[in-house]
C-alpha cells in the first residue's frame, strides 16, 4: 500500500486549530493512550434554513488514524444511551455514521477540526432537533447491518447486498488480485475491464488495506444486525 | 479575534480599556496563585536559620566558607501555591563551600557527607522529627512548623578559576555583557551526584551548576543588565522575589496552568526551568502583564512550530535543559509532545480568558485551567459589566452539507 501517513497522535497544529474553534474543549496530557479531549462543545449550525445553537459536554478520543476512527462520547447525560438515539448503550459512544462514510468525510489525514465540523456537529444538530421534533431531520440509517448496506450501496454506487459484499471483498484483496474479480457494478465484466475500478481506487485511498480486511470480515461474521 | 494572534491586537491597538480589563482579569487569577508573603518570609527565616547554623563557631565546615542560599522559584519570585491544598512547598537551597576544597582534594561523596553531617546536627538542634533523606544531588530536610516545607539542600564547591574564566568568555561570546558574564561565572559551582561512576574517586568529572548565576541572568532579563550587576545591587534593594514584575507574574500564571493540567501526570509535565528560561528570553521590560503574556505565548508557539529540541542554559551554554526529551525515559513520558500540547492548551485558555467577558464563563475557566475558585461577583466588578452579561465568544458556526447519517450497530 504505501502513501498512508500513520499518525500516532494528533499534530499540535491540528489541536490548536480545533481548540481555537471549540474553546470550551481542552486536551489531556499525553500519557500513552489515545489523545483525549473533553469539555463543552458549543456550536451554531444550520441546515435547510433552520439554525440550532447548542452546547454538549463531550469527550473525544483519538487513537492512531487511519487504523482507528475517533470515538466521541456525550458525557452530560442529555442524549439517552440507546440505539434509537444512535448511541452505544454500554459505553455511551455516539454512532456518528457508518465507518466508510466517516472515513470518506475525514479523508486521507485526520484533521480534528474538519472531523468535528463534518461529523460531530451534524450529529448534535440532529440530536437537538430530535428533542423538539421527534425525528432525525438529517435522516438516519437502519440499525445493524441493514443500515450499513443502505449507506454503502449509496456510497459505492451499486445496487443490492451482494454487490456491497463483492465490493468489500475487492477492497480487502490486493490490487493485483482484485482486477480479476467480477465487477460489483453488475456489468458482467471483470473489475479490471470496467470503469468501476476508478471508484474502488478512490475508496482504497481512504485507509490501508488491513482496515478493509477487518471491515470485510466483520460484515461476514455478523450476518444480522441486532437492534438493541 | 479567536486566535492566538488576538494577543497581537492587545499589544498594538493601544486599546487601553481592553488592555486594562485583561490585566484585571489576569490579576484576579494571579491573586489566587501567587505565594502569600508569609510563605516567603517563612522561607527566608528557614534558610537564614540554617545559614547561621552553618556559620556558627565550632561548625565542622568552619574555614570552608559555607554559603547557604536559596535557588529556584523562591529565589526568582516565581513560586506558586501547590495545586492541591496542604501539599508541601519545595524550598531549594544550595550549600556552597567556597574555600579550601577542590575537585582535586575531595571526592563528591566526601563533600556530600561533610554537608550532610552538619545538616544532621542542625536537625537534632531544631528537633526535626523526620530523618535527613539523601537524594541523588541533595539532602532533603522535612521541616514542619505551621507551613509544610521541605528543604532540598544541594552540596557543592566553588568552581575553579580556569573554569570561571572559560565560562565568562563563553557567555560573552554568546552576547552577554562582559561584566555580567564575569559576575555570572564567578558564582559557578561543582555539585555532587551519587549516580556518577566517579562518586568515590578524585576526579575532574563533576556536574556544573550555577543557580546564583541563573538568578542574576534572570534579573538582567527582567530589569536590564545594570540592575543585575554585583556592584549595582544595593543591600537595601527590594529582594528579587518581591519585585512583582510582569515577567514573574506571567511565569506564575503559566506554572499554575501547567500544574493543573499535569496534576495527575506529574512526570509528564514541562519542567519549570524551561518555562522560565523561554519566558525570560521573550520578555521586554516595562510591558503590561497582558502584553507579556501575549509575547511569551507567541515565543512558546514559535518554539513549538520550529520543533526545537534545544533550550540552552543561559548561564552554561553547554547544558541543554531539554536533554531529557531524547532519553528513553523522556520519550516514554512524551516530554516533547507534552510540552507542545501544553503550549497549545495554555494559549487557548489565556485567549479564552482575554476574549471572554461573561463572569460565569471566566469562573468556570479559572477552575478548569488553574484550579482556582474565583468569586463571580468580584469578577463582574472587575469587568464593570454590572447586570446582563453577554457571552462574548461566539460559538463555532457550521453550515451542514451532506451530513453522515447516524447509525446504530452492535459494534464497528
Amino acid at each position: 500500500m504505501g502513501g498512508h501517513q500513520i499518525l500516532v497522535s494528533i499534530s499540535s497544529d491540528d489541536l490548536q486549530a480545533f481548540l481555537s474553534a471549540y474553546p470550551g474543549m481542552s486536551v489531556d496530557p499525553a500519557t500513552g493512550g489515545p489523545t483525549a479531549l473533553r469539555g463543552t462543545f458549543a456550536f451554531e449550525a444550520s441546515w435547510g434554513g433552520v439554525d440550532v445553537k447548542d452546547a454538549y459536554e463531550l469527550q473525544i478520543e483519538v487513537a492512531s488514524y487511519p487504523e482507528t476512527l475517533p470515538r466521541v462520547f456525550e458525557t452530560g447525560g442529555r442524549i439517552d444511551r440507546k440505539a434509537d438515539e444512535h448511541v452505544f448503550a454500554e459505553c455511551g459512544r455516539l454512532c456518528l455514521g457508518s465507518e466508510l462514510r466517516l472515513r470518506q468525510k475525514i479523508g486521507l489525514r485526520l484533521d480534528l477540526l474538519r472531523f468535528a465540523d463534518q461529523c460531530i456537529v451534524p450529529f448534535l444538530y440532529a440530536a437537538t432537533r430530535r428533542k423538539a421534533e421527534g425525528r432525525f431531520v438529517l435522516g438516519e440509517l437502519s440499525h445493524g447491518h441493514a443500515g450499513l448496506y443502505e449507506d454503502y450501496q449509496d456510497l459505492l454506487g451499486v445496487t443490492g447486498k451482494d454487490a456491497v459484499l463483492s465490493a468489500l471483498r475487492i477492497l480487502a484483496t490486493t490490487r493485483g488480485a482484485a482486477v480479476r474479480h467480477p465487477c460489483p457494478c453488475g456489468c458482467g465484466k471483470r473489475l479490471g475491464q470496467c470503469n468501476f475500478r476508478d471508484r474502488i481506487a478512490e475508496i482504497r485511498q481512504l485507509a490501508p488495506r488491513k482496515v478493509f480486511v477487518a471491515m470485510n470480515k466483520a460484515f461476514r461474521v455478523e450476518k444480522v444486525g441486532v437492534k438493541t | 479575534m479567536g486566535e492566538l494572534y488576538g494577543f497581537a491586537l492587545d499589544v498594538h491597538s493601544g486599546g487601553i480599556t481592553v488592555s486594562n480589563k485583561s490585566n484585571d482579569k489576569l490579576a484576579l487569577l494571579l491573586k489566587e496563585i501567587e505565594l502569600p508573603e508569609h510563605a516567603y518570609e517563612a522561607a527566608k527565616r528557614r534558610y537564614g536559620d540554617l545559614g547561621a547554623w552553618m556559620n556558627r563557631d565550632g561548625c565542622t565546615l568552619d574555614g570552608l566558607d559555607p554559603h547557604i542560599f536559596v535557588q529556584g522559584s523562591f529565589a526568582l519570585g516565581t513560586a506558586i501555591r501547590p495545586v492541591e491544598e496542604g501539599q508541601e512547598y519545595d524550598l531549594d537551597l544550595s550549600c556552597k563551600l567556597r574555600r579550601g576544597v577542590h575537585r582535586t582534594s575531595h571526592t563528591q561523596r566526601q563533600i556530600r557527607d561533610m554537608v550532610g553531617r552538619e545538616l544532621e546536627s542542625y536537625r537534632a538542634y531544631r528537633n526535626i522529627k523526620e530523618p535527613l533523606e539523601p537524594k541523588h544531588r541533595c539532602w532533603r530536610l522535612n521541616y514542619q512548623d505551621g507551613l509544610a516545607f521541605h528543604m532540598d539542600v544541594v552540596p557543592g564547591i566553588l568552581s575553579n578559576p580556569t573554569r570561571r574564566s572559560e565560562l565568562a568568555l563563553l557567555l560573552e561570546q554568546r552576547g552577554v555583557d562582559r561584566r555580567l558574564a564575569e559576575d555570572i561565572a564567578a558564582d559557578a559551582m561543582w555539585i555532587t551526584d551519587d549516580r556518577s561512576p566517579q562518586f568515590d574517586s578524585i576526579t575532574l568529572n563533576w556536574l556544573s551548576s550555577n543557580p546564583e548565576g541563573y538568578v542574576r541572568w534572570f534579573v538582567s532579563r527582567m530589569e536590564g543588565t545594570r540592575r543585575a550587576l554585583k556592584m549595582e545591587a544595593q543591600v537595601d534593594d527590594v529582594p528579587v522575589y518581591r519585585r512583582n514584575t510582569a515577567l514573574q507574574q506571567a511565569i506564575q500564571l503559566l506554572k499554575g496552568h501547567r500544574d493543573t493540567m499535569f496534576e495527575h501526570a506529574c512526570e509528564h509535565r514541562p519542567i519549570s526551568v524551561i518555562v522560565t528560561t523561554l519566558a525570560a528570553q521573550a520578555y521586554i521590560p516595562g510591558e503590561s502583564l497582558t502584553e507579556t503574556m501575549g509575547r511569551v505565548l507567541r515565543a512558546f508557539d514559535d518554539f513549538r512550530r520550529f520543533n526545537s529540541d534545544i533550550v540552552l542554559n543561559p548561564v552554561n551554554p553547554a547544558e541543554n535543559f531539554a536533554d531529557r526529551w531524547k532519553t528513553a525515559e523522556g520519550r516514554r513520558h512524551q516530554l516533547k509532545e507534552n510540552f507542545h500540547r501544553w503550549i497549545v492548551q495554555v494559549t487557548a485558555d489565556f485567549q479564552f480568558v482575554l476574549d471572554q467577558n461573561d463572569p460565569r464563563e471566566l469562573v468556570k475557566r479559572a477552575q478548569s485551567g488553574w484550579k482556582v475558585r474565583l468569586d463571580e461577583r468580584k469578577v463582574a466588578d472587575a469587568l464593570g459589566t454590572g447586570a446582563g452579561y453577554v457571552n462574548s465568544a461566539a460559538p463555532r458556526r457550521v453550515q451542514i452539507q451532506s451530513p453522515p447519517k447516524p447509525w446504530a450497530g452492535t459494534k464497528f
